[in-house]
């Protein structure tokens, strides 16, 4: 089995790119990472665990865990095109853009592995995405590293992809034996015995991947340096030192102390109504029948191009047959209905103002204070028992 | 028109055959649960399990062990003691049973469920999911052979179900049940091989062609449920009081109206529900929860009535065909009702008895 390739591309260096991603990374029964940081990154058991066919033996130690409850939707590759997404509504999520909606981090930031774990362990109501509380902790985080693992091989794809088209040759290489060396004798198969044991430190700078990697670093100078390093791996190693913000909703949000509490309400309304902008994806009465509405960000990715309209049937189809969904605008949140997908809690609703939703239409709060958003907290989960709330009075 | 003296069998291969029949159902569903589970690897090695001879496996290790390997291996003996009832049933068969066409039967049920194990085998050797998906096809067309099989030895094969040798109405039967009856079997099972291609598919396989077999999958369950209830009016409308007919119909009719619910069912737990509920509170705040106890067995359910359904609608198509064929020798019939009237006690089944009987 392979990984499938990025069909949002289309590149005269496919071939390359998908034999090169293959001995960099290895293949869905293989798995591999070639970067030196590899232990910030994740668990090569863990991607042991994950990788593969589904089995287990005698024990019950499992294997290939990511096909056994992952692939069927989010696909081998993690491309959010597993055979079951086309029925689902939202799609899965395509793991290789790197973007995670619902996390405590910023924008362009990747998830911390708590915020992946309660993803996994809690689901995501109104959607496919189980809960998968009854799996072992550690087969949680097994499946949290294999996600990383597809998300930054994803991302590294695009960034070569994206390279290759810089290139006016037909090949990454100088000539055939340089490819050779490079490529054809590191792709992993069946009888490599480089693949035998995952344990094997592949980052390790004797290993053939290693030096594909230097070859890459010589041959597109800000790749890996400035842009995947930065970007990506340094980002995903360190997103769980970062002390994670300690959020505690304000006493008077949490015990609705009077008066300040209908205050805060007030602003929260004219909040939502004004400054925010709430309303206008949302609607003024919080139904989510605003009248701004979006592609969120998998969809753009292959069709928000100049000159592309993606209302019209026809583009759609000819998109959906290279591989695409059909596109879905990104309904907003019905806020009567007291249903948050990414938590309920009031902490995670400030979350979710404050740093938007990535990928989705829902922007960052910005120029909002902590003070106003916890107004607007306030005003969203008070909406499902105080309809009157929004009246519809008050829009700035 | 012939009529020839046959003796009336022993009941013993039919009662062989539904003990096989009470073993297969469960064995369908715990088959079922194997692929629900993803049990499917959990025992690497085939026809031992880990090393040991199946039988030998240590009981401990079975029961208390990881779940996976309890479905598996449990599977595996139930298949086994399943093989072991059917080369009974040949013996028996070929023992007691006159009619020859009856012997060769017992002798094709013994060869399915031997190629039956042998895909079994393949499926795990190989890990193959075609395998698995023709396992999981001929694993239902086995359960309907034995249920057809108990059907042709059982009392109401000669007699009927109140011990009256039918047809005796002069009143022919609507005809076009007994075909209709038959598509509708064909129909149900073109829908389980839809099935189990939904449940089998690779994970590799297009988006597209998936929502493509899904519809078709609920199309036809529309087309079955409608279809259900036109032979479900027919078989009540007729004539043949007292002939069984209308109690498998019956049956037929809830089985199918029970399998759309669970096939609806199925959708919601797995995937949630569709986005046409997005509004109701409920949809939106359900949560899936991967293989819970709850989904296990409700989507496992979904896929052993489907093989109940198979068996009542051949049950009720045999009954139909039986009931034609019956009334088109109405005369022999009416001949031997009245030998019924006269000499009952020639029609006692628990003695063998000769009598004239239109085979």
């Amino acid at each position: 089995m392979a990984f499938g390739e990025n069909e949002v591309y289309s590149s005269k260096l496919k071939q390359e790119v998908a034999d090169s991603m293959k001995a960099l990374f290895g293949t869905p029964d293989h798995a591999r990472i070639p970067f030196e940081n590899i232990e910030q990154l994740v668990d090569l058991q863990n991607l042991k665990l994950s990788a593969g066919a589904v089995a287990s033996d005698r024990n019950g130690t499992p294997q290939g865990l990511y096909r056994e409850h992952c692939a069927q939707c989010h696909g081998v590759s993690g491309n959010g095109a597993g055979p079951n997404a086309a029925i689902l509504a939202p799609y899965p999520r395509d793991f290789r853009l790197g973007k995670f909606k619902f996390k405590s981090t910023a924008q362009r930031q990747p998830p911390t592995d708590e915020d992946l774990r309660k993803i996994l362990v809690h689901g995501i109501p109104g959607t496919a995405m189980p809960s998968f509380q009854l799996l072992p902790e550690e087969e949680i985080v097994a499946l949290i590293d294999y996600v990383k693992y597809l998300s930054i091989r994803g991302q590294f794809e695009r960034y070569l992809l994206s390279e290759a088209e810089s290139l006016s040759g037909e090949t990454f290489f100088a000539n055939e034996s340089e490819r050779s060396e490079l490529l054809k004798n590191n792709i992993p198969d069946e009888a490599d015995p480089l693949t035998d044991d995952l344990g094997q430190r592949l980052s390790s700078a004797e290993t053939g991947s290693q030096k594909l990697l230097q070859h890459f670093q010589a041959q597109f100078p800000g790749l890996l340096k400035e842009q995947f390093s930065e970007y990506v791996t340094d980002r995903w190693a360190q997103v769980n030192q970062q002390a994670t913000q300690q959020l505690s909703p304000p006493v008077w949000l949490t015990q609705k102390s009077e008066p300040l509490f209908r205050e805060k309400l007030q602003l929260g309304k004219q909040l939502f109504l004004g400054k925010g902008a709430c309303y206008q994806c949302h609607g003024e009465d919080g139904s989510g029948m605003g009248t701004l509405v979006g592609y969120d960000d998998w969809t753009n990715d292959w069709m928000k191009s100049p000159g592309v309209n993606m209302n019209d049937e026809k583009v759609a189809d000819a998109f959906v047959k290279a591989g695409a969904h059909r596109p879905v605008l990104a309904r907003p949140r019905n806020l009567n209905q007291q249903v948050y997908r990414g938590g309920g809690r009031p902490s995670d609703l400030f979350l979710r103002i404050t740093n938007g939703i990535e990928g989705s239409p829902m922007p960052a709060a910005s120029s909002l204070s902590d003070e106003e958003v916890w107004s607007l907290v306030a005003l969203v989960l008070e909406i499902p028992n105080s309809p009157q709330l929004l009246d519809g009075e008050g829009k700035q | 028109m012939t009529t020839s003296p046959v003796e009336i069998p022993s009941r013993i291969p039919h009662r062989i055959g539904a003990l096989l029949t009470v073993l297969v159902f469960p064995l369908i569903w715990l088959g079922g649960l194997v692929t629900t589970y993803d049990a499917g690897m959990a025992v690497p090695d085939w026809p031992g399990t880990y090393g040991y001879n199946m039988f030998l496996y240590p009981v401990e290790t079975w029961l208390f062990g990881p779940f996976d390997l309890l479905v598996e291996h449990g599977h595996r003996l139930l298949a086994s003691l399943s093989g072991i009832v059917a080369i009974v049933l040949v013996v028996a068969t070929f023992k007691v049973e006159p009619r020859r066409w009856v012997r060769w039967f017992s002798v094709i049920l013994l060869l399915l469920i031997i190629l039956q194990g042998g895909l079994g085998g393949a499926r795990v050797l190989m890990d193959e999911r075609i395998i698995a998906k023709i396992h999981g096809c001929v694993g239902p067309t086995f359960f309907i052979s034995v249920v057809a099989f108990c059907v042709v030895t059982s009392r109401w094969w000669f007699t009927g179900s109140r011990g009256e040798v039918m047809p005796t109405s002069d009143q022919a039967g609507p005809r076009w049940l007994g075909r209709f009856a038959i598509f509708m079997l064909l129909l149900c099972l073109s829908q389980l091989v839809l099935g189990a291609l939904v449940r089998h598919v690779g994970i590799d396989s297009s988006p597209r062609a998936f929502r493509g077999l899904i519809f078709m999958h609920v199309g036809m369950a529309f087309v079955i449920v409608l279809g259900t209830i036109i032979h479900w009016i027919g078989s009540r409308r007729t004539t043949w009081s007292g002939s069984g007919i209308r109690t498998s119909v019956n049956m037929v009719a809830i089985l199918v109206l029970t399998q759309f619910s669970l096939g609806l069912g199925t959708w919601v737990v797995k995937w949630g529900w569709p986005a046409w509920f997005a509004d109701q509170a409920f949809a939106s705040s359900y949560i899936v929860g991967e293989k819970t106890f709850f989904q296990m067995n409700l989507v496992t359910a979904h896929v052993a009535v489907g093989s109940l359904i198979l068996a009542f609608w051949t049950i009720h198509a045999i009954r139909c065909l039986r009931l034609n064929h019956r009334w088109k020798h109405r005369s022999a019939n009416k001949e031997i009702a009245g030998d019924m009237q006269t000499r009952p006690e020639q029609f006692q089944l628990s003695q063998p008895t000769e009598v004239p009987v239109q085979v």
